[in-house]
């Protein structure tokens, strides 16, 4: 199997195709080798970062952290998380006896693909992120991606949870385990009340009364606690502080810290991947060492420009929420008038399903701000988003309906003033850019 | 005039999609007949006072939450059945429908007694109905629009509020979905199905303006709603 999988991922290459997933494909699926990955003699660390959001950017950090440490470290930079990526990563990097040929094997993995990736006395180490509403007609309710998460947990996994998530933190008290936990303290966007009753986990798992929260984060990620004692957050073993996203620094348990976008998410994907450096005995100045020597600043979104205007392209999720309030959130925190651009064509890129429930999930009302000069509403449900808008207290005149796509670009010339903020899902992103790309070159 | 009084019954568990949308839009609507509305969380920590509101709404929650929000529930039995009676109106979208039937059976064997004002039963199932669903209603003459995910299937139903043109009934193969008896509206469609649906909401609210025996005012701003309506199915239905 080891053999015919690097045959495969040499001709995917020689073709062009995709071969960090073919290979993979052809053994799990056609050859239906579904038990290939359990001969495989696995190195010390086995690192596995699995969660709704947040995985690939705290892999790739834990990345760059151990490989500065000196470990020899193997991992999907892909960003293929699936069962069949990673059958052809591990296949790929192990000799013709199994062994696995480097010191780590780090996989971002796919919350429901994670117990077919890897069954019981495999993993060594387990980071879960978080557990919310993401794509339901894939992945289900929230409860059952988390319980599928712990299929792959045997007494010997230490644990690396996030003690901001209450669904997660259940795993402190499920499991014996060795464990460590992380958490950011109160920002200057934390708040105290949800606006919108989304939120995936709100009663104590031990006595089912409804947990208080000092602060929430986003969605039912905060600070919480029982009022009958049973059962609270407390404090992390790593916790992120004196958050500073225009001064691109925090502290992790007092020490300075780079922060390298300017976003909430920034901080949690850092102080995640401390956490689970720690976990494997590495001392505190050669992570610090390793996060505050990358000073690359990583922008939140591609940026371009429009007739002189700034335009930021912020992807947004579709059928994630917290992925909407993300960009809400950052585009909120950046100064002067702005200008947003919102729609799709498609819910989803991987089914034809179009489910709009969660448009109703999404705090839009933060949009209800005096510095959002316009907002234009495109694609084929550019209505249902008009709707949803209709109920955010935001003026009429401020929202306009785009039919034709064509003409957005010269709408928002025309009619808008400020930077521009795309906020629109893959689909939508591809073809603005298109949009602006032949703006530019008919200028020429 | 009296006001018209809405309870969002268990807003913070049984809410995966989207469902204060429904309440939310048919607040609106109610306001633009000039019936002041006034509407109320309530959830397992609240006393739930059946003769106090007039419409009661819940919607869809995880397996997990359902079996709580059951076990709330199932002591206000009687008082549901008599508001029932008394033409309260409720409507419970998506796995709410399950509370009230005579029992779910869950995946596990285990069997759960529900509220019972109905005597369907639920059986929890190892796989899930995903997807879009359009339905023929004998209620209004516009099609209802709506999108499914579920675990469960319901047998033993008496009549059924929809026929199935495209998607999934009660159970996989059955044409017939929804749950009507008096003011009792119970479906497997998920989230803001009034919103999706503004024919089904107007329905509601002409419905509503005869309980509280007032005349229903037609109103010429019909709203983006109904152009939403119009264009998933000028997208996703018409050949």
């Amino acid at each position: 199997m080891i053999l015919l999988n690097r045959l495969i991922t040499g001709v995917c290459k020689l073709f062009k195709r995709n071969g960090s997933v073919y290979p993979g494909y052809f053994i799990y699926d056609i050859l239906k080798q579904h038990k290939v990955l359990e001969e495989v003699k696995y190195p010390k660390y086995v690192i596995a970062i699995s969660g709704s959001s947040g995985k690939g950017s705290t892999t790739d950090l834990v990345n760059h952290i151990l490989t500065d440490a000196g470990y020899d470290v193997c991992y999907n930079k892909s960003g293929s998380n699936g069962v069949l990526a990673a059958v052809t990563l591990i296949l790929n990097n192990c000799n013709l006896k199994g062994e696995f040929k480097h010191d780590v094997l780090l996989l971002e993995c796919d919350e429901r693909h994670l117990k077919l990736i890897f069954g019981k006395n495999k993993i060594t180490h387990l980071a879960v992120t978080n557990i919310t509403r993401d794509q339901p007609p894939r992945n289900g309710e929230p409860d059952v991606v988390f319980k599928d998460i712990l299929k792959v947990v045997d007494e010997k996994t230490k644990l690396i949870i996030n003690a901001d998530d209450p669904l997660v933190n259940t795993m402190s008290f499920l499991f014996n385990n060795e464990k460590i936990t992380y958490g950011v303290g109160k920002t200057k966007d934390s708040y105290l009340k949800n606006r919108i009753e989304a939120t995936d986990y709100a009663y104590c798992p031990i006595c089912k009364s409804k947990m208080v929260y000092e602060y929430y984060h986003y969605g039912h990620i905060g600070s919480y606690y029982c009022k009958n004692g049973d059962y609270k957050r407390g404090n992390p073993d790593y916790e992120a502080t004196d958050v500073d996203f225009e001064k691109h620094s925090f502290k992790i348990n007092g020490q300075s810290i780079y922060l390298n976008k300017d976003v909430l998410y920034a901080v949690y994907y850092t102080v995640a991947a401390y956490a689970i450096a720690k976990s494997m005995g590495i001392e505190d100045e050669v992570i610090i060492k390793a996060i505050n020597d990358d000073k690359t600043l990583a922008k939140r979104g591609k940026v371009l420009s429009l007739d002189g205007r700034k335009l930021t392209m912020l992807e947004s999720k579709n059928e994630n929420n917290l992925s909407y309030y993300q960009s809400i959130r950052y585009i909120k925190n950046q100064k002067g008038k702005k200008t947003i651009i919102l729609g799709f064509d498609n819910v989803s890129r991987r089914y034809k399903f179009n489910d709009l429930s969660w448009l109703w999930d999404v705090d839009f009302e933060l949009l209800n701000d005096k510095n959002i000069d316009k907002i234009f509403c495109i694609g084929r449900f550019r209505y249902d988003v008009v709707t949803r808008l209709s109920f955010t207290g935001i003026e009429t005149d401020k929202i306009v309906l785009v039919d034709d796509l064509n003409n957005l670009l010269q709408l928002v010339k025309e009619e808008s003033v400020g930077d521009i903020y795309t906020m629109v899902c893959f689909d939508m992103t591809a073809n603005i850019y298109k949009l602006i790309k032949d703006d530019e070159n008919e200028k020429v | 005039m009296k006001k018209f009084k809405i309870a969002h019954l268990y807003y913070d568990l049984m809410n995966l999609y989207g469902e204060n949308g429904n309440v939310r839009y048919l607040k609106r609507k109610l306001e633009e007949q000039g019936i002041e509305t006034e509407v109320y969380f309530l959830s397992i920590e609240d006393k739930i006072d059946f003769e106090k509101y007039d419409f009661y709404y819940i919607g869809m929650g995880s397996t997990d939450n359902q079996e709580l929000v059951l076990n709330h529930l199932i002591k206000y039995k009687d008082d549901i059945v008599t508001a029932i009676n008394q033409n309260k109106f409720f409507l419970v979208t998506g796995n709410a429908v399950d509370l009230f039937g005579l029992s779910i059976t869950k995946a596990s064997g285990k069997k759960l007694k529900a509220v019972g004002a109905f005597t369907y039963e639920v059986i929890e199932e190892d796989f899930r109905i995903v997807g879009p669903q359009y339905y023929k209603a004998d209620l209004i003459k516009h099609n209802i629009l709506g999108f499914q995910n579920r675990n469960s299937i319901l047998i033993n139903a008496n009549e059924a509020m929809f026929s199935v043109i495209d998607g999934t009934g009660f159970k996989p193969k059955d044409n017939n979905e929804g749950v009507h008896y008096n003011n009792f509206y119970g479906t497997y469609l998920i989230g803001p199905l009034l919103v999706r649906n503004p024919y089904l909401c107007d329905y509601f609210v002409n419905e509503i303006c005869t309980y509280l025996k007032l005349k229903y005012k037609k109103t010429s701003d019909k709203g983006f709603a109904y152009r939403a309506y119009h264009e998933y199915i000028k997208n996703f239905y018409t050949k």
